[in-house]
């Protein structure tokens, strides 16, 4: 799927089809993604679990459970557990120099292994790792970074998937012997979505101009009416929501797994 | 007849209400003309007894059952009682449990009682009727 038909193409998706498992070919591929997303100091700041829900515990699921979640639990094949690791500024240096070495960091724009060594480090990294205020929000910018390419990457493989509440942290701590440094960010669900992959039409948004602006903040961003049409060719763009079948899609699935409708 | 017999205002003074008396509660007609049968109540006719039998069994109208749920915070504004919502969980299981389903006919039932407090505003979700 070319690029922008792939982001044109991600909802959320919270009707999956619990019978068909996902390739573990194609978990690797979103984490490959994931592990290509851009991030400061060239750290590892996500991490996560794959888990298959038919090897989960009834009880693991049961405390999984919340309000927002409950359904698509037992829906989905495939849970991955996001995760911060608050220890990513360690290494940072090394990691910096690292890109010293491989020109990727270049004097032309002031980098030298002395700078990282004997004045980034101490003045501007430490800080920021001896702040856990600071260490987590940078960490939780840079997870969501990863886990974008992982939603992309899995609607490119033709998957379903929809972000959660992390609950019951603690247990699943305990299950999979995660590490203290861990700090749970969002519950991702994966699998063949039940509904179809349009589900229902593109999500409604606000024009470009309500969030973009050009020159000024009181400067509306003004679309091209020829790129906009381009992008509609491109699948970037996509027919609104809701269908006029949806309504009836929604009826039927929720019957199909006894759901409220 | 219930066999909650925990709690509350109106429990003692409540009559077994009908297919006929339920639908003149205000949360009752809210959920019917949220799931677009306002105007034609027949469709829902199993819906309606379901719920009927519901009320009776926890021994609260439809409206108290909604407000159960809700409480008022200090400023006036309404928010979702977490232990409403906890409560009228254990009541919708308890119901389905007196009627003898289970499995994913418990499931079944438990989420067509949940469509009632959906339809009013009360966010929960059930679980999913996988074989
Ligand atoms: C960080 C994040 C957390 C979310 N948490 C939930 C959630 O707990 N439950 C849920 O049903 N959807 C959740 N969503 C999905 C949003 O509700 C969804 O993005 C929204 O429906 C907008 O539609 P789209 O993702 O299809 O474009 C979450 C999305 C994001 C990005």
């Amino acid at each position: 799927m070319e690029f922008k038909e792939a982001a044109g193409t991600r909802r959320s998706i919270r009707f999956f089809r619990p019978w068909q498992p996902v390739e573990r070919e194609k978990i690797q591929k979103i984490f490959e993604a994931a592990n290509r997303s851009s991030r400061s100091m060239n750290a590892d700041y996500a991490k996560a679990i794959v888990v298959r829900r038919s090897e989960l515990p009834a009880e693991t699921i049961d405390a999984l459970r919340n309000p927002t979640t409950t359904a698509s639990l037992d829906l989905a094949p495939v849970y991955i557990f996001w995760y911060l690791d608050m220890d990513y500024p360690n290494g940072g240096a090394d990691r910096l120099k690292e890109l010293v070495e491989n020109h990727v960091l270049t004097p032309s724009h002031g980098w030298s292994k002395a700078y990282v060594d004997e004045f980034l480090w101490p003045q501007v990294l430490k800080p920021i790792a001896d702040n856990q205020m600071a260490t987590m929000f940078m960490g939780t910018i840079e997870v969501g970074q990863a886990i974008a390419n992982a939603l992309l990457a899995a609607v490119d493989e033709g998957l379903g998937t929809c972000l959660h509440a992390f609950t019951a942290a603690d247990k699943v701590k305990d299950m999979f012997h995660v590490p203290d440094s861990w700090i749970p960010i969002w519950l991702q669900l994966l699998g063949y979505p039940a509904e179809e992959a349009a589900a229902g039409g593109q999500r409604p948004r606000r024009p470009l101009s309500a969030n973009f602006f050009e020159g000024s903040a009181d400067k509306p961003f003004e679309e091209d009416a020829e790129v906009t049409e381009s992008l509609k060719r491109d699948k970037l763009i996509q027919d609104p929501g809701p269908f006029p079948h949806r309504e009836m899609e929604v009826k039927m699935i929720s019957r199909m797994f006894g759901l409220p409708e | 007849m219930s066999q909650i017999d925990e709690d509350v205002d109106g429990q003692d003074s409540f009559e077994d209400l009908s297919s006929e008396s339920i639908v003149k509660f205000e949360s009752v007609a809210k959920w019917l003309n949220s799931v677009g049968a306002g105007k034609d109540i027949s469709a829902m006719d199993e819906q309606i007894k379901l719920i009927v039998e519901f009320c009776n069994f926890v021994r609260f109208t439809p409206d108290e059952l909604i407000l159960k749920c809700i409480r008022t915070l200090k400023d006036g504004t309404r928010a979702i009682s977490t232990k409403g919502r906890n409560q009228t969980e254990e009541f919708i299981k308890s119901f389905v449990t007196s009627r003898g389903k289970t499995g994913n006919e418990g499931i079944i039932e438990e989420n067509k009682v949940r469509g009632f407090f959906v339809h009013n505003g009360i966010f929960m979700q059930g679980r999913a009727a996988i074989l």
